[in-house]
């Protein structure tokens, strides 16, 4: 279950989790001034040293008018984190060098208008004083959104997938300078959720031809149109036209007609088929091209890697299989130690 | 790459207002500088916008500009320096401030150039405050901050969704709620009464009140002035208008054009013998960047100031160590009777002092006057007489005179104002042997029946003449009120035209609009009043004095630093808790419809459990109650379709199923 984190309402509260959720987590906002701010300060005490030496009462009350906004306006930038609840939605599976979008569902439904809320990849926690001496304030953020009053907002933050394999999004500092750009608070989420990173499909499209005629002929489970061979238990994402709908009237279940399989191209991909291939990755890109291949073009097609062997299918979800198969090849390991 | 995107990321509406804010502080400084830096500024602040839409200008083309606001801003430093003759000093420095508000506007690239640009802006409203500090300035100044807060709100909504409107609502509120603690820091941040370190030079220029000579046209100009020179306020009833003679300088030496002072503010003070009841007043003087104070004819002794030292020298001057560079409040006790017998050593030499070539023809009137037998009672009435009875004028726009001014005066062009008579009449009474010197100061005054005080204005300046006489001593004569009695009787203010008087034109016509304009003007100085007494002029004393009514005249730095930590803390804290804290209207509103909607079915005996999902608790509900199975379904499946595919439209709907959802407890 997706772990939810709430960030603190009120500075320095106690509790760290709430009694009605046990499954919130508490994260504490930290805020402090940007370089924008600081030389802000230093204005300031121009501004004050000016107005002490003229003994200006104007230059004065300008001068504490401003200071007082700056404490203001910390409480004020404060104010737009403090108490909103995020969960982490499921990523959608994308292509290695492609952009993984991780969803982030940010809760608003007990707060007013926060603007400019921006993410940004929290830096290692060593270098984390150095975050806070160089907090600037204009960091380039890599999604920011609004959160409306009352409402779930869904943002997307982009990372980049460099490889094939499960992709964390890390650590993620959620942080705001609205509205004055004079403080940023911050606060760290943990990204648990991993995005399923597909190998890279790469090499050529035509498919092996061996497979492709030494499939014809082979009646595997999967239905062909010629003629009609018998019946078989229903699979999900068989398609409707071969349900035997009459046994079904008769209340006998769910079946699927059989019929000889030579209209159907069977396409059995193998390791041995990308043998011929220098490495891994390219044998394993190669494997992910026919497979969206042989998607594409309605084909059933099994899938034979190094202990992992899928059953002929075809569909979106038997897809999915395959790619993840592929993508997850020879790294369960090394994630599971993640 | 990084670089690129932030050179885009000034929106262009933020920009607007930030050029609308920094316009709006360097405007009313557009008079003081030199004429061509504002045009400059408002070609530069333009010539950005122009620029701003296509940002992606060709690289070669912007270092060309580059390369020309380079030398456009070497040469506009140089002007500066040829205009003041220094790069330092306020007007120089002021100057230097727009050009460089002005530049910085132009080569705004990054986030860190727009917040420079409205620091710049926030320093420049500041510097304003060193020529003005009037309700209008502050109010004006006010608005400025605004405008420039709005601007960094506007650059800070990143998502670009709010109006210029909304963005103006959150700085108004950000300005407001710091209110509270600006108060705490004004009343309570330690004032020191002396600079920190000098003052650049021409600090203080630009007052307007006497000067320490009495030269041609001197009064005349400040007599067009309606600034206020400085309030009284009278312990008891103020005595009658024709006895307001408010004195300043005593001018003892004459070169025929100019009078200048002699050397008693050398001599200690003699004292004073005493006629009448004393007269105690309060008088809150204008800065006027001058050596000297003023009182009511004849001060006793010299009045104690708060930052500053003062005496009374022989001649009843009250001088002061350090020019009076702030609004100043001093007692002084006058009395309106006196007399003044004692003098130095060749005072009344001193005081018969004339130029050898110049006046002629007046030293042979007096001559002849002599030689009739007058005495110098006799002369005396005469040559006012001559003031009254011959065709001589009352009049603010004399004619010229060029060569022997009392001469011209007296036997050509007759017509002048008290600066005319009174040397006129000095000359005279110096021919005939008699000791004379002229006061300048002022006159009059206007009684401010809403604030119970006498204003002083600038035009009220006034020059009148002091004679010697043998047993009376320093008698005061005024030859204007033997011209215009009227002058001095009811004031210059009967002696000048409305426009001057500022009084608008509409008001002028008949004598009850008049009236009401006055009783506006009286109530605008009153409030005034008030306004210089408690903001600006709230120094070291002010402090104290305020303090004082809390019990807390003798408190120290350390503990006026911890009253304003502690006040700060105690307005922080409320702040925090009333940003921060969830309201109950605010509180998601659709889970507490649903709660609602939960606590009636609990009534029935149906408890919703923590875990349960609201499908699931619907389909238990229903089970047990099947009468209520639809109303229970619609109500979950609008609280569905707002919580999970959020669709607030349907907000009001939820609102009317969980209102009309009356279960009977059966």
């Amino acid at each position: 279950m997706p772990e939810t984190v709430v960030l603190e309402q009120y500075p320095f509260s106690v509790r760290r989790t709430t009694a009605e959720n046990r499954a919130i987590k508490k994260e504490r906002v930290y805020i402090m001034p940007t370089r924008h701010g600081a030389v802000f300060g230093l204005m300031l005490f121009a501004m004050a040293i000016g107005a002490i030496n003229y003994n200006n009462s104007m230059a004065y009350i300008l001068t504490f008018l401003l200071s007082s906004l700056s404490l203001v306006t910390l409480l004020h930038t404060c104010k737009n984190l403090a108490g909103i609840l995020i969960n982490q939605a499921i990523a959608s599976p994308v292509f290695a060098g492609e952009l993984a979008k991780f969803p982030l569902i940010l809760d608003n439904r007990n707060g007013q208008l926060r603007l400019s809320i921006s993410f940004i990849k929290a830096k290692e926690k060593w270098q984390l004083l150095a975050d806070v001496l160089t907090s600037t304030g204009n960091e380039i953020p890599i999604a920011s959104c609004d959160v409306c009053t009352n409402t779930f907002n869904r943002v997307e933050l982009p990372v980049k997938s460099e490889q094939r394999g499960l992709l964390y999004a890390g650590r993620i500092k959620i942080f705001t300078t609205f509205p004055l750009g004079l403080f940023k608070a911050w606060s760290y989420i943990d990204m648990k959720q991993p995005c399923l990173v597909y190998p890279n499909p790469a090499g050529q499209s035509t498919f092996p031809p061996m497979k492709l005629t030494e499939a014809i002929g082979i009646q595997g489970n999967a239905s062909g149109t010629d003629d009609f061979i018998g019946f078989r238990n229903y699979q999900k994402g068989d398609p409707i036209k071969d349900i035997a709908w009459k046994a079904y009237a008769q209340q006998k279940g769910l079946f699927i007609k059989r019929f000889s399989g030579s209209g159907v191209d069977k396409l059995h991909l193998s390791w041995n088929d990308v043998s011929t291939l220098p490495d891994i990755e390219a044998r394993l890109s190669q494997l992910c091209l026919w497979v969206i291949e042989a998607e594409s073009q309605s084909l059933q097609y099994s899938l034979e890697l190094p202990e992992v062997f899928i059953e002929i299918g075809h569909g979106d979800e038997h897809l999915h299989h395959c790619l993840s198969a592929l993508s997850q090849y020879d790294i369960k390991n090394e994630n599971l130690k993640k | 790459m990084n670089h690129k995107q932030a050179v885009d990321n000034i929106p262009i509406n933020s920009l607007y207002w930030l050029e609308g804010g920094l316009v709006l502080a360097t405007l009313p400084h557009s008079l003081r500088i030199p004429y061509w830096i504002m045009p400059l500024f408002m070609v530069l602040c333009v010539w950005k916008l122009y620029l701003s839409p296509q940002n992606s200008l060709k690289e070669i083309k912007f270092s060309v500009t580059k390369i020309c606001i380079f030398f456009l801003m070497v040469i506009s430093v140089i002007g500066i320096y040829y205009h003041f003759g220094t790069l330092l000093g306020r007007k120089a420095g002021v100057s230097l401030l727009v050009l460089l508000a002005g530049f910085k506007i132009f080569e705004i690239k990054q986030a860190r150039d727009f917040y420079v640009s409205c620091f710049l802006g926030y320093f420049l409203v500041v510097t304003n405050f060193l020529y003005t500090q009037t309700i209008g300035t502050a109010i004006y100044m006010a608005c400025t901050v605004l405008v420039m807060t709005l601007s960094l709100v506007l650059f800070n909504d990143t998502q670009g969704k709010l109006s210029a409107k909304a963005s103006g609502k959150i700085a108004a509120t950000l300005l407001l709620q710091s209110i509270p603690v600006m108060l705490v820091l004004f009343v309570l941040f330690p004032r020191i009464s002396n600079p920190l370190w000098g003052m650049p030079d021409d600090a203080h220029t630009g007052l307007t009140g006497i000067d320490d000579v009495m030269s041609p046209g001197s009064i005349s100009q400040l007599i067009l002035s309606n600034e206020v020179a400085f309030r009284v306020d009278f312990k008891n009833e103020p005595p009658q208008q024709s006895q307001l003679y408010w004195r300043g300088l005593v001018l003892l030496h004459t070169d025929g054009k100019t009078w200048s002072r002699g050397d008693s503010e050398h001599h200690t003070a003699v004292s004073l013998q005493t006629m009448s009841d004393p007269v105690s007043y309060t008088i809150t003087l204008e800065a006027h960047n001058k050596k000297w104070l003023y009182a009511l004819d004849m001060p006793d002794q010299n009045p104690q100031l708060e930052a500053n030292q003062s005496w009374m020298t022989s001649d009843f001057q009250l001088l002061t160590k350090n020019p009076v560079t702030r609004r100043t409040r001093y007692d002084v006790t006058s009395y309106s009777k006196y007399r003044i017998t004692e003098l130095y050593d060749g005072e009344l030499q001193t005081a018969l002092q004339l130029p050898q070539q110049l006046h002629g023809k007046t030293k042979a009137l007096i001559h002849q006057w002599q030689n009739e037998g007058l005495s110098e009672n006799q002369i005396i009435d005469r040559a006012l007489r001559l003031f009254n009875e011959d065709e001589f004028y009352y009049t603010l726009r004399p004619p010229l005179l060029e060569n022997d001014r009392v001469d011209e005066f007296l036997f050509e062009t007759k017509q002048g104002f008290c600066e005319h008579y009174a040397s006129a009449f000095a000359v005279m009474m110096r021919a005939a042997g008699i000791p004379a010197r002229i006061i300048l100061g002022y006159q009059g005054g206007e009684y401010n029946p809403v604030g119970d005080y006498v204003i002083v204005h600038q035009r009220n300046a006034h020059a009148w003449t002091e004679i010697w006489r043998q047993g009376q001593g320093w008698t005061r004569i005024d030859p204007t009120a033997a011209v215009s009695p009227l002058r001095i009787i009811e004031g210059i203010e009967s002696a000048l035209p409305n426009d001057i008087l500022d009084v608008p034109f509409i008001f002028s016509q008949n004598t009850l609009a008049k009236k009401l304009w006055q009783r506006f003007a009286y109530r605008w100085d009153a409030i005034n009043n008030q306004w210089n007494q408690w903001v600006i002029n709230y120094g070291p004393k002010k402090q104290k004095e305020f303090l004082g009514k809390f019990g807390l005249r003798d408190i120290n730095w350390s503990s006026m630093i911890f009253l304003i930590m502690a006040f700060t803390t105690v307005i922080l804290l409320y702040l925090t808790f009333m940003l921060l804290r969830i309201s109950p209207q605010n509180k998601d509103p659709v889970k507490n419809l649903y709660n609602q909607f939960c606590k009636k079915l609990s009534h029935c005996g149906i408890h919703h459990d923590v875990y349960e999902g609201p499908v699931d608790f619907a389909r238990r509900a229903a089970l047990k109650r099947g009468d209520l199975a639809r109303q229970i379904n619609d109500i979950t499946d609008i609280y569905i379709a707002i919580r999970y595919g959020s669709n607030n439209a349907q907000i009001p709907s939820l609102q009317e199923h969980v209102r009309s959802f009356r279960p009977s407890t059966n």
